[in-house]
């Protein structure tokens, strides 16, 4: 079968971001620091991974039909809903009322949903038959166990 | 001016997002302990099930014309409403929020109803 996003339990993005300014949240009563010039700003991976805030979503694969492309079993999947769909995104779809991951293929006006493992068929609408793109992949986040 | 924003079925509304297989199917969400139905889609409203009836009084029709009831999950339609709200704050100037599906921002945005539509809620 296709790599189904089980939907059961939705899960919740921390709306505020963890990262801390390095330096220059205090008040310098002396020589001010040298450092203080070459501060940066930490790297926030929401931040990175996150751009539509109210419109992402963390959904988990199960499946290995996208594993050509990077996508496993158990990944967490980052979904905006907010980007317009294109030829050769990979997004989540609603086939007959389930989820599926597959890369979107829109040529000449015909649509159809591509698994990234050979021994997977492509999901070809029948006449009449819709698709509905539900959002757009934009990152799978894949945790190490150690 | 004022724009009024209401969520529409909006607790059904938040299921439907990650259980597409109940579109276009009379669904439910019911209070807790599954109590009474507290918000209906519009295929359950067209059942004659009316806001606040008794769970016991409408589960017949389970059977009889594919009634799908739902307990409660507040956690999520609290997140999809904040999702909401943030959008519809920055429409105008302030904003009331009224209660879970309903705020007012200061003044109307046409865009509004599109965006709310594609990016959290269908």
């Amino acid at each position: 079968m296709h790599s189904i996003i089980k939907a059961g339990q939705p899960v919740l993005l921390a709306g505020t971001s963890a990262a801390l300014p390095l330096a220059g949240d205090c008040v310098q009563a002396g020589f001010p620091s040298p450092a203080e010039d070459f501060a940066v700003k930490r790297i926030d991976l929401t931040e990175i991974l996150v751009k539509h805030p109210q419109a992402t979503f963390l959904l988990r694969v199960r499946g290995d039909s996208m594993r050509e492309a990077g996508i496993f079993d158990g990944d967490t999947l980052v979904v905006d809903r907010a980007i317009k769909p294109h030829h050769g995104h990979i997004v989540v779809a609603v086939v007959e009322g389930e989820f599926t991951v597959k890369q979107l293929h829109d040529r000449a006006g015909r649509i159809k949903l591509k698994p990234a493992n050979p021994t997977y068929p492509e999901i070809i609408p029948r006449d009449g038959q819709t698709v509905e793109v539900w959002g757009v992949v934009t990152a799978s986040i894949k945790q190490f166990g150690v | 001016m004022y724009a009024h924003v209401d969520g529409n079925n909006f607790y059904v509304s938040a299921e439907n997002v990650f259980r597409p297989s109940l579109k276009g199917r009379p669904v439910v969400v019911l209070s807790n302990n599954d109590g009474c139905c507290i918000s209906r889609s519009n295929e359950a409203k067209a059942l004659g099930i009316k806001m606040g009836e008794p769970w016991f009084k409408v589960r017949h029709l389970e059977e009889s014309a594919g009634l799908v009831g739902l307990s409660a999950n507040f956690v999520l339609y609290g997140d999809m409403s904040d999702r909401m709200m943030s959008l519809a704050a920055g429409l105008g100037p302030t904003q009331e929020v009224y209660s879970i599906d309903l705020s007012a921002p200061g003044y109307c945005c046409v865009s509004f109803e599109k965006e709310v539509v594609d990016w959290c809620c269908d």
